[in-house]
């Protein structure tokens, strides 16, 4: 009887044990991901989870718990606790908190600016982040070496640390120039009479070339199907000349996407007139804009010679979706398109000129401004017909 | 007695024992169903993904990278990175995002907002990137796909 009893008692705490600290195991149970993960401070952890089964079927019981403070630098855990009958397993997740992160600095203004010669430089401003410190403005370093009396390109540079020793710089070109054109007011910029070589200008005439060109170009181009016809018009909402160059647009009659070289091998157009598009106008660093140019008309020269080609300045802009400021560098593009014009005897149209109003904006009687992310910068009907009739008095055969 | 004590070490030994993580993912399967959940997801070209957006796949092992062609900013890219390219590919994806918010900031400023709260996470050695409004659901299917 004793015997049975002790036997009996064995058992049952043989069966506790395997309960507890075997069965889990019999539960498929891995971590998903590495066992030890690192993110950088005020970053959302994104857990990769587990997976738990079952003789092949997924497991549900398992808890997850973590004390995970992504604000605080540190090494904190994520806990993944399956239970079976009475007893659990747990594997666990090691999340280092860290701050590998360099501070941003971003620039108010344009990363270059031109000034003429004695011309005094107004800093823009600019502000910087971190994703610890926060506002670490106050803590840039600017190191300013221009000499305002000595023509030449400058850099000021931009930099600051955060608390953990992460280092960012950022730079702005500065030009000191002895034209100071690139330096004029937004009211007083115009290309008129400059590059006068390259430049059409509308004839009295209207002449009949119109049929056989094609423009190219982003949403200004795009809605110019209630005045022309659709087959006569290539692009899409913010194109622009990079990825005119490297990338692909629609035929507006039959919404069909090529690239530029199969477009032109499948439509073989007359004339072709292209704008650079507002977000080379924007976004593109200068460098990079002459560059994207000058690939374009290489590209035109050495595999399209039957086209003739023709640049389109790009637009201005008005007070509405895009700030006011921005002008100033939509402007130097245009100053930097008729100047490439001008060196590969590319010829420029200038229309830009013609819709700015007496302070050099957009003139509101060819611009729309129906909606707050349409407001400013595409014509209204009147100035796309405008547009229309602009091309049509130019002599598009004139010989540059 | 002693075969149920065998019986029992033999089950622990085929279910619990080996490895206590995984971190192969199956990238192929993973796009092709997020694709199919998030329609009008488009594969990016590699060209143009190295000319506009700054990204060389080359320095990838390999990569599943679709953006959708509404303008909604949807996104996402799965990639393999060797442990040596990691940095130099994370700086990229950074270039790439300051591109595609420039491209969504004139008409789209929802794009905008979504590609600023993206998904960036890593499993193992794939990087993964979610651009979406749900972006948890999203990496939901993709971890799915991790044996």
């Amino acid at each position: 009887m004793k015997k049975k009893l002790i036997i009996g008692i064995s058992i049952f705490i043989l069966f506790l044990i395997i309960c507890i600290f075997v069965t889990p195991f019999i539960i498929n149970f891995k971590l998903v991901g590495d066992d030890e993960v690192t993110i950088n401070a005020n970053h959302k952890y994104y857990d990769s989870g587990y997976k738990a089964t079952l003789f092949g079927k997924e497991y549900k019981n398992v808890k997850v718990t973590d004390n995970i403070d992504n604000l605080k630098l540190g090494d904190y855990e994520v806990k993944y606790t399956v239970r079976f009958l009475f007893g659990f397993r747990t594997l666990k997740r090691t999340i280092h908190v860290v701050d590998e992160e360099s501070p941003t600095i971003s620039l108010d203004g344009s990363e270059t600016i031109f000034i003429g010669k004695s011309q005094s430089y107004e800093e823009p401003g600019f502000k910087a982040e971190d994703n610890l410190d926060g506002d670490i403005t106050d803590k840039v370093e600017v190191e300013n070496k221009i000499d305002v009396n000595t023509v030449g390109e400058y850099v000021i540079t931009y930099k600051v640390k955060d608390s953990s020793g992460n280092e960012t710089s950022v730079t702005r070109n500065v030009q000191v120039q002895n034209n100071d054109f690139l330096n004029s007011s937004i009211a007083e910029f115009n290309l008129t009479g400059f590059y006068s070589k390259v430049t059409l200008v509308p004839q009295e005439q209207e002449y009949d070339y119109f049929k056989d060109v094609v423009i190219l170009g982003d949403s200004n181009i795009r809605r110019l199907s209630n005045v022309i016809s659709k087959n006569q018009i290539w692009g899409h909402d913010n194109l622009y000349i990079k990825e005119i160059n490297h990338s692909t647009f629609e035929f507006q009659d039959n919404n069909q996407t090529v690239t530029f070289e199969q477009a032109m091998n499948a439509r073989k157009p007359k004339y072709l007139i292209i704008t650079p598009g507002i977000q080379a106008g924007l976004y593109m660093p200068i460098n990079t804009y002459k560059e994207e140019l000058q690939l374009f008309i290489n590209n035109m020269r050495n595999k399209y010679p039957d086209t003739k080609f023709y640049f389109l300045s790009i637009l201005p802009i008005n007070t509405g979706t895009i700030p006011r400021w921005e002008q100033k560098d939509i402007n130097i593009r245009n100053y930097y398109l008729a100047e490439i014009c001008n060196q590969n005897n590319v010829p420029f149209i200038n229309f830009a000129d013609v819709v700015k109003d007496s302070e050099g904006y957009a003139a509101e009687e060819y611009f729309n401004c129906s909606a707050e992310l349409d407001c400013g910068f595409h014509l209204n009907q009147v100035g796309r017909e405008k547009l229309i009739d602009y091309i049509k008095h130019l002599d598009l055969e004139k010989e540059i | 007695m002693k075969k149920v004590l065998i019986l029992f070490v033999l089950l622990f030994l085929v279910t619990g024992c080996g490895k206590e993580s995984v971190t192969n993912l199956d990238l192929k399967k993973a796009s092709e169903e997020v694709a199919s959940i998030y329609t009008n997801m488009e594969d990016m070209d590699k060209d143009e993904l190295k000319a506009i957006y700054g990204l060389d796949v080359s320095l990838l092992d390999e990569y599943e990278i679709k953006s959708s062609s509404l303008s909604n900013g949807y996104f996402y890219a799965i990639l393999k990175v060797d442990d040596k390219n990691t940095k130099e590919v994370k700086k990229q994806m950074d270039n790439l995002f300051k591109v595609l918010e420039n491209q969504s900031d004139l008409y789209s400023p929802e794009a905008v907002k979504l590609i600023k709260n993206r998904l960036e996470t890593s499993i193992g050695n794939y990087l993964i990137y979610i651009v979406s409004e749900d972006n948890d659901a999203m990496y939901d299917v993709i971890k799915g796909y991790v044996e």
